[in-house]
């Protein structure tokens, strides 16, 4: 630098600042696109979290109208199920009137098939256990398989019936001889627990057995286990029914039906009931 | 002339430097400020408050606030659920339905006055009011909420 003339000197420091000048430019349209990017991001993440929010809202709005007529519930993996049979009639109304709110009042495509809730079908998981719920029966028939009917631990099954609806109740048919059992419990009783019948066996997973409930000698309902670990419970009439299914995983109930959000980021998915 | 022409150079070559000085001068001041509203502007700020938003409505929502029509429990819960320093109004517009169409019934308002020059961030909820097993109501929440 010493021996540098004045006139390099100032062409150096010149190209020096030029230097600086386009190095701050480029650090400013790198800083502004790092920017924009992140401001991006964030709308992005607002838009999911949005379209989540919304399918969540959707799927609570469901489960509380279920609840009214079946009120479904997981502990770890204790499904439990509480409800008045057959399915009340406005059920079916009542949450297609729901759907069509959340299409109209949700500033979002929402849209839902709500087939099989409203017909009463539902499936434990992960086991894929369905439950069924139709006028005159309900039903729990788990897979054939290791995974499934293979995880299913005991039933507690409790009928309750209005007052004077029974009189009486013993098994037809029992099946316990093998080894691989699933504990049952069945109940039957009045609403006003004037009449409480308890029946517990430890019943073949592979058997059938089949419980009679009777008034004055003509059957009324009967609970009946079937292969592969599966449940049935025939009435006629209304009745009241509380099922405590035990598996040895953590289970959860959903429906076979779709809600979907569609918005800037779209959401679609399988209903979960509980 | 020789001395004329390079003092005339000298000068200009100074005046180019005192601008590109100048220039240098305001593209740094440019950057300062531009990198300090980019810092004052924080998007995820935005993104959190929403959420603060949303959450105190779907507790509000599962408790049965939101369909209870009780302003002072309402209040109460949304002071009770918020954290301090955010502010929040809530807008619960009812429809009953019947014949295929929603009729607007009723309009609630609770919580603070939305203020005036601050950014106010939004959350809605839709939910269902059940009254003897069966929907009574559908009803469409809106919350405005903002950092106080």
């Amino acid at each position: 630098m010493a021996g540098m003339s004045k006139r390099r000197r100032g062409i150096f420091f010149t190209l020096s600042m030029l230097l600086l000048g386009s190095a701050l430019l480029s650090l400013i349209f790198f800083l502004s696109q790092q920017s924009t990017k992140s401001s991006d991001t964030v709308t992005y993440l607002m838009e999911v979290d949005r379209a989540s929010d919304k399918y969540s809202e959707a799927e609570d709005g469901l489960a509380r109208i279920m609840s009214q007529s079946m009120n479904m519930s997981v502990q770890n993996g204790t499904v439990r199920i509480n409800g008045s049979l057959p399915l009340g009639d406005g059920m079916a109304g009542d949450l297609d009137a729901f759907a069509r709110f959340e299409a109209e009042y949700s500033g979002m495509n929402v849209s839902m098939n709500l087939t099989n809730i409203k017909a009463g079908r539902f499936i434990i998981q992960p086991s894929g256990a369905a439950v069924e719920a139709s006028a005159g029966a309900f039903g729990i028939t788990p897979q054939d398989s290791a995974s499934s009917a293979g995880t299913l631990q005991a039933y507690d099954v409790e009928v309750i019936f209005a007052p004077g609806g029974f009189d009486g109740a013993a098994w037809q048919a029992v099946s316990n001889s093998s080894g691989d059992t699933v504990n049952a419990h069945v109940r039957v009783r009045d609403q006003g627990y004037t009449q409480v019948l308890d029946f517990r066996q430890a019943l073949d997973r592979r058997g059938a057995s089949l419980l009679n409930i009777t008034k004055s000698g003509a059957a009324v309902a009967t609970v009946g286990f079937s292969s592969p670990a599966a449940l049935s419970v025939q009435f006629s009439g209304n009745i009241g029914l509380k099922a405590s299914i035990s598996f040895s995983n953590p289970s959860y109930v959903e429906a076979d039906d779709t809600i979907r959000v569609e918005y800037a980021a779209n959401r679609t998915g399988r209903v979960r009931i509980a | 002339m020789r001395t004329k022409v390079r003092n005339g150079a000298r000068g200009f070559v100074f005046s180019m430097d005192a601008a590109l000085s100048a220039f240098l001068l305001v593209l740094v001041l440019a950057t300062t400020v531009l990198l300090s509203a980019q810092a004052a502007g924080d998007p995820y700020e935005k993104l959190q408050v929403a959420r603060i938003g949303k959450d105190a409505m779907v507790m509000l929502d599962r408790q049965g606030m939101l369909s209870s029509e009780n302003a002072t429990m309402v209040g109460a819960a949304l002071n009770a659920t918020l954290p301090k320093g955010i502010g929040a109004h809530m807008s619960i517009s009812t429809y009953a339905y019947a014949n295929g169409t929603f009729n607007l019934v009723n309009i609630d308002e609770y919580g603070e006055e939305i203020p005036g020059g601050k950014n106010t961030y939004g959350a809605s909820r839709n939910f269902v009011g059940m009254k003897n097993g069966q929907v009574a109501n559908y009803s469409s929440a809106r919350m405005w909420i903002w950092q106080e």
